[in-house]
């Protein structure tokens, strides 16, 4: 018999776009591995697969952000030296890009802001210019140096002026330069409150899509008017279909909703020395709901695209845990009961969605108060995710020594990294610091990510019964860390298991909202009161934050009391 | 008017032209003057000929004016029967032209004259015949050939097509009519069958032609409708004219004044005969194979064949019939590896689930050997979707990508004309079709047939789908099974686009899957729209979303795969006839779809409105966004339904993703026309037609009313196994 001859297959990151750099090889460290392919035996397996020793993971893989455009791909590249800084740099001359129209040398040399596309452009310029580096820089000054606009300041990318004048330029088609306006101050759609939300969405590197400006915009004048009539002592005028109109329910003291315009879940209000990010707490929040939500469907067999999403007893109880943590800790009290009592006591929520606390149905649903208790550590009373730690088991009550205490202190500690409030962390960074003894739930986890090309089902599936608390929160933990770099894959793959598919996705759901903020997750839109949960997610945030809501003033401090403790004298509180 | 006056206001205008051109004189040849269906037609030749007999004077072909009525213009009659006539002209003076819709020319039923409604414009002519402008004419009407209704195949079906849709009026179908050939169902051969006759209503059904004879019809009679007529005792009768998809009624009466008129001319027909199927001769063939290949007792036609052909609006031919009866002998021997001696034997292939093959009857894509319900598609329709999407991706893999320049370049200025051989020969499928394949089996697979709530079943089984495609393409993924895995020659790499590729092998790798968008959404549509087969599956859009969504996200792309699937669902319906996509593809627009109602009112002009305008495909948007490659393959296909080459031609020659534009455009004409309305020439070299034809097949039986598990007892499940 003939030898068989095989012909050698690269098998290339899907993370490498050969089409983002023409004309360059595929290179090296983003091939996993050569297939040995029979050429003319084709019924024959491959032969055994070369390994490739200089691989290296991509950007995605590793944490990064998914990039935005083909300028944040070619960092993305660099970062992890798939391709060469002379390279990135050829190519960056060629990316379309967008910068300030003017700019301001008298001073002299000046750092430009470079952004891939136009959500990317950090603040709110009176015009921009989109361009290609190499023409741009013919007619600028050469003292000047340049950065790539990732996001914010630990992110962004700089190119020195060396870099940005001297580097050759390839001879492909040119992008004639044209001059732009900002979608939120286009006339006729450009206002105040849309400037202002604008800037802090720019900030965050999530800017306003045309669409969403010009839905903000109107949205802001319907509520400005609002608030004009309230004032005026006149009748209010809200649209029937808030959402449509884009406006989102923000919820007072008695429960009643107050709309305003919905920032797309694009920023959080963050104030100054708070552990978390309000931005990730809120996503957290929304995402946790999302998650059960999703898992409900799932139940069903049904996929979320497109159908209401409905929350169930899981966040229900989330949000009542939140009421009982704020409560306990009002202004001046640190000391942790031995047993916080979470029996829906009365507040604007209790208001809103009833009295009535459905009782939970197992051990493992004790795992929802590892978010307002790790939420409860934003400075005022404690930073440190011990405390968290301890605020769950006061929230669980002597129950939490049947078997979910381990579980618990895990994922507050996981989700104190994830809510961080400068970075976003990725699921697995966490899990990697905590690896070890003290946790030994979380080097399975990593161990498995470790075998992406593995079934994501049997993985989760052989992780436990599914539903005791080390089970649930195995596959949770699993299905974000191993594919939180994509929220709709890691929470489908929450729900695609034989365990507790609403408890697992909506921790999955949770550690997702905390990565990527309500923007980044899917399905938003179509989630039941989502007002609900960012106005708890916000309420959280302040009560907790070093300089949050007991840093204001005399009566923005009556009227905080009045929405959590309706029933008690202000004294007593 | 009678013959004398049109002989004298032919005789006026022969003055004048003896006038303006006075090298040979002419007049009328009155004793050759006949009433016609268009009026008074009037021969006239060279005087130097009819009154001296000058041979070498005669004009020929002999011409002649039609004087036209009621109106009473003249026009020059084309020299040849079935050609459409023309207004008279004086040589060297300004002159309108007529332009008349070619469908209308090309119809043969010129003698009937030249309503104004066929009539697109005139063109402008100086005294020396150059062109030098174009009137409009504000009346015309597309014709229903432009408008897509199922091209007629004789002249009775032309008549009532083009009476039915106002291209001509009722006189001119009459007149049509008893010039032409019918069919009636006959109990046995010389006997009319009662049952085509309602005594109460005095209808007797007449058809069109053989294909359109009831399903278990045996025999027909053949007539002529003015023989019909002279045999028809009861002068109170209605014909009710049966064209298969339509019927209109005809009052003997009418037929009588027109026959007043316009007395018989041809010769009688009447004839008799069995439907092809039930031919003595294939009694001979059958025992004559038989003894050939050793056989005891011969095997017959299988007996469902000509009824279930003339169901789907198809008739076998002899030559079909008798490749049948050579194929169902020789492959009743037990060996299949015996070869028969003739070539001409009706064999094809079906496949194991270990990937082999073996022989069954080729049945035309006519009629289905396994009995199935087809609760809301036809089997032909899907097996001729499926087909056609290969052949329109191996025609437009050689010029995918291509701009149009380019193509003219290499093709020449129509472009290309039948398979290039981008693979190495000519129809090899592409990667699209392979996708098709391995897509459709994934929702065979899924256990969405009986739970059609288990959406998320059958986006895993979808997703498991594009893991066994990328296996064949090298990549291996350990969980290959099946049927398609098995086939080794699928096994070959045809190109895919790279980015879909990687977003596809991301699912195996378990890398992060790039964000893609683009027409390559589109492929999921057929198989998707086949979930919805049975009454109590879920929505074809909904499966389409659940099925793309596996790779696609954005929305734009994941509303055009919804729609197109609806719009299959309508076109592969069971009913004898499938609407073409202008018409489907209005009637399923939904109120929140801007984008695809622009691209359809840009893509697909609405006959309806008036509008009668061809769309260039090369217009439609960039021709690589999903919404832009169904908008080119729209443009390809409308006008030109009943032209299946030049609507592929139409797909492929663009500056956009050819392969997927000619691969929807050979689906649409699939659907419409089943096998057999494909052309032939594509269709013999194509790869894989009998795998194609297999999962096709299969994918209508899984989705009609009684699963195939449950009825059926070859491999099914080992070649599709569940998930």
């Amino acid at each position: 018999m003939p030898d068989i001859v095989y012909g050698e297959l690269p098998v290339v990151d899907t993370e490498w776009d050969g089409q983002a750099l023409p004309g360059e090889p595929t290179p090296v460290r983003a091939i996993l591995r050569w297939e040995q392919v029979p050429v003319d035996a084709r019924w024959l397996p491959n032969g055994p697969a070369r390994p490739n020793p200089d691989y290296v993971d991509g950007y995605r893989w590793i944490g990064f952000p998914a990039p935005a455009n083909r300028l944040e791909l070619l960092v993305g590249y660099l970062r992890r030296q798939w391709i060469t800084r002379e390279t990135f740099l050829r190519h960056v001359l060629d990316c379309e890009v967008y910068l300030p129209a003017e700019i301001d040398s008298a001073r002299g040399p000046v750092t430009v802001p470079v952004a891939g596309s136009l959500d990317r452009v950090p603040r709110l310029y009176p015009k921009v210019v989109r361009t290609q580096l190499k023409v741009w820089r013919r007619t600028a000054d050469r003292r000047h140096s340049a950065v790539i606009e990732l996001g914010g300041k630990p992110f962004n990318w700089p190119i020195s002026s060396a870099e940005l004048f001297e580097t050759p330029e390839s001879d492909t088609p040119e992008v004639e330069p044209a001059e732009l306006v900002l979608p939120e101050l286009e006339p006729g759609v450009a206002c105040a409150d849309l400037n202002r939300a604008a800037e802090k969405a720019r900030a965050g590197g999530r800017g306003f899509s045309v669409a969403e400006a010009r839905v903000f915009g109107k949205a802001a004048r319907v509520w400005r008017d609002n608030l004009e009539r309230r004032r005026a002592g006149q009748p209010e005028s809200w649209p029937d279909d808030l959402r449509s109109a884009g406006l989102i329910e923000r919820y007072d003291a008695d429960g009643v909703a107050r709309p305003r315009p919905w920032n797309f879940g694009k920023f959080g209000e963050q104030v100054p020395n708070s552990v978390f990010s309000a931005f990730a707490l809120s996503g957290a929040y929304v995402g946790f709901a999302l998650g059960e939500a999703v898992g409900l469907l799932a139940e069903a067999g049904r996929h979320p695209d497109g159908v209401p999403l409905r929350w169930g007893v899981l966040t229900r109880h989330l949000l009542a845990q939140s009421v009982a943590v704020i409560r306990n800790f009002s202004d001046g009290v640190t000391a942790i009961p031995a047993t916080l009592p979470v029996e829906g006591e009365p507040s604007w929520l209790t208001a809103v969605l009833g009295a009535e606390l459905p009782p939970l149905s197992g051990i493992a649903d004790l795992l929802t108060t590892a978010l307002p208790a790790t939420a409860a550590a934003n400075g005022r009373v404690h930073q440190s995710p011990d405390f968290g730690v301890a605020v769950a088991r006061s929230l669980c009550g002597p129950v939490v020594d049947e078997g979910a205490g381990p579980s618990i202190d895990l994922l507050v500690r996981v989700l104190h990294k994830m809510l961080d409030h400068e970075f976003r962390w990725p699921a697995c960074i966490p899990l990697r610091d905590l690896a070890g003894e003290d946790f030994p739930l979380a080097q399975p986890i990593l161990d498995l990510r470790a075998d992406r090309g593995a079934d994501d089902e049997d993985q989760l599936d052989s992780l436990g019964d599914g539903h005791s608390p080390d089970s649930v929160l195995s596959r949770a933990l699993l299905a974000a860390a191993k594919r939180d770099y994509d929220p709709t894959t890691a929470l489908l793959a929450s729900v695609t298991h034989s365990g507790n598919r609403p408890l697992t996705a909506a921790i999955t759901g949770a550690l997702l909202g905390a990565r990527h903020g309500i923007a980044g997750l899917p399905w938003v839109t179509s989630l039941a009161h989502l007002g609900v949960l960012e106005t708890m997610a916000e309420d959280m945030y302040q009560n907790f934050a070093l300089h949050g809501i007991w840093r204001e003033s005399r009566s923005d401090r009556e009227n905080w009391r009045r929405r959590y403790w309706p029933d008690a004298d202000p004294v007593e509180v | 008017m009678d013959a004398a006056d049109a002989v004298a206001r032919v005789e006026a205008w022969l003055g004048e032209l003896n006038r303006a051109a006075p090298g040979n004189p002419v007049r009328v040849d009155p004793g050759a003057v006949v009433r016609n269906p268009e009026g008074w037609y009037v021969p006239y030749n060279s005087i130097a000929f009819l009154d001296d007999g000058q041979a070498g004077r005669q004009i020929f072909p002999p011409p002649a004016i039609i004087v036209r009525e009621p109106d009473g213009e003249l026009r020059f009659a084309h020299p040849y029967a079935g050609g459409v006539s023309s207004p008279v002209r004086l040589p060297g003076q300004p002159f309108e032209q007529e332009d008349v819709d070619p469908y209308y020319a090309e119809s043969g039923l010129g003698r009937l004259g030249v309503p104004r409604t066929v009539v697109l414009g005139w063109r402008r002519l100086d005294a020396a015949g150059n062109q030098i402008g174009y009137r409009l004419n504000p009346d015309y009407r597309p014709g229903p050939l432009q408008r897509g209704f199922p091209a007629p195949e004789n002249q009775v079906e032309t008549l009532v097509l083009f009476a039915q849709q106002g291209w001509i009026d009722r006189d001119m179908l009459l007149a049509g009519l008893v010039e032409s050939e019918v069919f009636l169902e006959a109990s046995a051969p010389h006997e009319l069958d009662l049952r085509q006759f309602d005594q109460t209503r005095r209808e007797l059904r007449v058809f069109a032609a053989s294909r359109h004879l009831p399903p278990d019809a045996r025999a027909s009679l053949r007539y002529d409708m003015a023989t019909l007529f002279e045999h028809t005792p009861d002068p109170d009768t209605t014909y009710l004219l049966n064209i298969g998809w339509t019927e209109v009624p005809v009052p003997r009466r009418e037929l009588a004044q027109t026959l007043a008129v316009l007395p018989r001319r041809a010769p009688r027909v009447h004839e008799t005969g069995m439907v092809e199927e039930l031919t003595p001769e294939l009694e001979e063939l059958a025992a004559r194979t038989a003894a050939e290949a050793g056989l005891p007792e011969p095997e017959r036609m299988p007996p469902q064949a000509g009824p279930d052909a003339r169901r789907r609006g198809y008739e076998l031919t002899f030559q079909e019939c008798c490749d049948t009866v050579r194929a169902v002998n020789w492959l009743k021997l037990p060996d299949p590896d015996v070869a028969p001696p003739s070539q001409q034997i009706a064999r094809t292939n079906r496949y194991r689930a270990d990937g082999s093959t073996y022989p069954v009857v080729d049945t035309f894509g006519k009629y289905q050997l396994e009995p199935i319900e087809e609760v809301r598609y036809g089997w032909h329709r899907v097996v001729g979707a499926y087909v056609g999407f290969a052949i329109g991706e191996a025609l437009g893999s050689a010029v995918d990508g291509l701009t149009l320049e380019r193509i003219h370049e290499e093709h020449g200025p129509g472009g290309l004309n039948g398979y290039g051989d981008p693979y190495g020969r000519p129809g090899r499928i592409g990667p699209l079709t392979q996708q098709l394949l391995f897509l459709t089996e994934g929702v065979i697979r899924s256990p969405y047939r009986g739970e059609p709530s288990e959406e998320l079943s059958l986006r895993r089984a979808v997703q498991h789908a594009w893991c066994r495609w990328v296996n064949t393409q090298g990549v291996p993924w350990p969980k290959a099974d099946g049927l398609l895995s098995a086939i080794f020659e699928l096994r070959a790499s045809r190109d895919p686009d790279p980015a879909e590729f990687a977003a596809a092998r991301a699912l195996v790798l378990g890398t992060p899957q790039p964000s893609i968008r683009g027409a390559g959404v589109l492929v999921a549509a057929l198989p998707a729209a086949l979930t919805l087969a049975g009454s109590e599956t879920g929505s074809a859009a909904r499966a389409a979303r659940l099925a793309a969504g596996v790779l696609y996200r954005d929305e734009t792309d994941l509303d055009a795969v919804a729609y197109l699937a609806t719009v299959f669902q309508g076109m592969l319906t069971k009913e004898t006839y499938s609407a073409p996509a202008w018409v489907i593809g209005r009637e399923v627009l939904g109120p929140e779809s801007d984008g695809i109602a622009a691209m359809v009112a840009e893509s697909m002009p609405d006959f309806r409105a008036g509008q009668a305008d061809y769309r260039d495909p090369e217009q439609i948007g960039d021709g690589r966004s999903a919404l832009s490659v169904l908008g080119r393959a729209f443009a390809a296909i409308t006008g030109f339904e009943n032209r299946p080459a030049i609507a592929l031609r139409r797909a492929v020659n663009h500056s956009g993703r050819s392969a997927l534009t000619g691969a929807l455009v050979g689906a649409f004409l699939g659907a419409r026309t089943g096998l057999p309305g494909l052309p032939a020439e594509l269709r013999r070299p194509l790869e894989f037609r009998a795998l194609i034809e297999n999962l096709a097949t299969d994918a209508v039986c899984q989705f009609d009313r009684t699963p195939p598990p449950l009825t059926r007892s070859d491999d099914w499940l080992l070649r599709y196994p569940r998930g």
